[in-house]
């Protein structure tokens, strides 16, 4: 089946995402879904994997980069909010096998949790590949929020918008420039000019947390 | 696995009490995010789906352990069917520890958890509970029965009052009677008072609430989730400062099907808990599986798994 040029569009229940670098990796939202559906026990924890072979529903050029751009959005404000995490220890302690003894939760496996996390209020994000029109939906059904603790209420997506675009954006395109993170060793071979982006460490494929797949890239500027 | 996709709305019988963490304000505000509502950018209360887990967790945790005859643990057991634990050192997959969790304890399978060094993913996807008002008019989903839409004609800022209360310092008043002669002698000279003036900001009673959640589970966690809502139905309050009588709240959990139409539930009305089919059905099946766990395995063991330790149990 050919691959054709796509925009797809993350409409948010309520624009909040919990993200501290802002970059929404289409290869890696793609990466998750693909494990989502094939196997659901890696994510379980109850299967262990050491020899995949993985098919994305994404060609790559020839470096090994998918053909998918982050998501862009307007960034209307950016906030600090909390979660916390205590137990119960007076209402719970009759569970508690021991009648006696000081529980201190400043220090140590029992301590209590105040953490910050950064939340982007943000218009739908829109992104950009190269896929096959009839995969990549069936795919983003399996992907219920974007960024860092869905589980918790942010970022969560009521539906995705999958469509053909005129022109391949997945990698440059004349609206916002680059359209993912570029490696610079690769600069000469996009054909661009990239002066004047910024420069981070940062994932070019998932598994993003993996050393081997981070890398010394420009990072586009996603924010509208 | 089914995909399960419910919405809940949770009419306040009482004032809510849910504030932000703010130690250097007398009168404490209620907790706000910052949201976009279609193109508009607002800032309206919300009550954090972190803290609607951690109370189905401990309603859950308390469910579990009465059925196992009032089992009791050891603190490292205990947090982590309370909070979800604690992760201690670097992160291992130990495959045949997380079969064994989520076989025996659906609860910690659903909502997650931090085993020793391992961390057991969750199962739900949820959005905060916001509040039915004009700010969130492109977030609350039309045509849910239990709401009351005419409340989308006001700003949420009109759904709260402020409050001051006052805790009197008894030993001045005609209590002070029962203290020693000494004690008197005492305060009378130095002594600062032990009174207290402070103020919170609340939600106004029949205000409603709606909260969305998506759970890509089996029967028996749903049966789980099932078992925290019936442990809370005892006690229905959100919030803090129930002792003071906030908090006391109905709720109507509506399942979202694959046509959009939304069928009943669960329902606590009065603090009445009303079970649809399949909420019954997938109860009646959890409340079996802890029954034959409880006949059929060493507890012992099942204490060791929790902690991390070494165990020895089959599935």
């Amino acid at each position: 089946m050919a691959t054709e040029p796509l925009k797809i569009t993350a409409h948010l229940v309520d624009g909040r995402i919990n993200s501290s670098d802002g970059l929404l990796s289409l290869d890696s939202i793609i990466y998750y879904a693909w494990f989502k559906r094939w196997y659901p026990e890696k994510f379980l924890g109850t299967l262990k994997l050491d020899d995949l072979l993985i098919g994305l529903p994404l060609p790559k050029d020839n470096h090994g980069l998918y053909q998918a751009s982050v998501g862009f959005y307007h960034q209307y404000t950016q906030t600090t909010e909390y979660w916390n995490s205590e137990p119960d220890w007076e209402h719970g302690h009759i569970y508690l096998d021991k009648n006696k003894g000081k529980i201190n939760p400043s220090v140590g496996v029992q301590r209590a949790y105040h953490t910050a996390e950064t939340i982007r209020v943000v218009s739908d994000p829109v992104f950009y590949c190269r896929g096959k029109l009839e995969k990549i939906p069936q795919y983003l059904s399996y992907v219920k929020t974007l960024g860092k603790k869905g589980s918790v209420g942010w970022g969560r997506v009521k539906s995705w918008t999958v469509e053909p675009a005129a022109e391949d954006w997945s990698f440059w395109s004349p609206k916002h420039g680059l359209m993912r993170p570029w490696p610079t060793q690769y600069q000469s071979e996009l054909g661009h000019d990239l002066t004047g982006y910024f420069v981070d460490q940062t994932a070019i494929r998932p598994p993003g947390w993996q050393k081997r797949n981070q890398n010394l890239c420009y990072i586009p500027d996603f924010i509208e | 696995m089914p995909i399960y996709q419910f919405n809940s709305i949770y009419t306040l019988k009482a004032p809510l009490s849910h504030q932000a963490v703010d130690p250097n304000s007398v009168v404490k505000k209620l907790n706000t995010v910052t949201l976009r509502n279609g193109d508009q950018i607002e800032q309206v209360f919300a009550y954090s789906g972190n803290a609607l887990r951690g109370g189905w967790r401990d309603q859950g945790a308390k469910y579990l352990l009465n059925h196992w005859g009032h089992l009791k643990l050891p603190q490292k057991a205990f947090n982590l069917l309370f909070t979800g634990g604690n992760l201690s050192g670097n992160q291992v997959v130990d495959v045949s520890r997380a079969q064994a969790i989520r076989h025996y304890f659906p609860l910690l399978s659903l909502l997650g958890g931090a085993i020793g060094n391992q961390i057991l993913a969750g199962k739900i996807t949820q959005t905060f509970a916001y509040p039915v008002c004009a700010e969130t008019t492109a977030i609350v989903p039309p045509n849910l029965d239990p709401i009351d839409y005419q409340a989308q004609k006001l700003s949420w800022r009109r759904m709260t009052e402020d409050k001051q209360f006052i805790r009197m310092d008894d030993s001045k008043q005609a209590l002070s009677t029962y203290l020693d002669q000494t004690t008197t002698a005492k305060k009378a000279k130095s002594e600062l008072p032990a009174q207290m003036l402070y103020g919170i900001e609340y939600l106004i009673p029949n205000t409603q609430l709606w909260h969305n959640l998506e759970l890509d589970c089996t029967e028996l966690e749903l049966g789980a989730l099932v078992s925290c809502l019936a442990e809370w139905a005892q006690a229905p309050y959100l919030g803090g400062m129930s002792a003071q009588g906030f908090g006391l709240c109905d709720l109507v959990m509506l399942q979202e099907t694959d046509d959009d139409s939304q069928t009943p539930f669960l329902k606590i009305v009065g603090g009445k808990l009303q079970l649809a089919p399949l909420a019954k059905q997938v109860k009646d099946q959890y409340d079996a599986h802890l029954k034959d766990i409880y006949a059929d395995t060493d507890m012992a063991q099942l204490i060791k798994l929790l902690e991390g330790k070494k165990w020895q149990l089959s599935l």
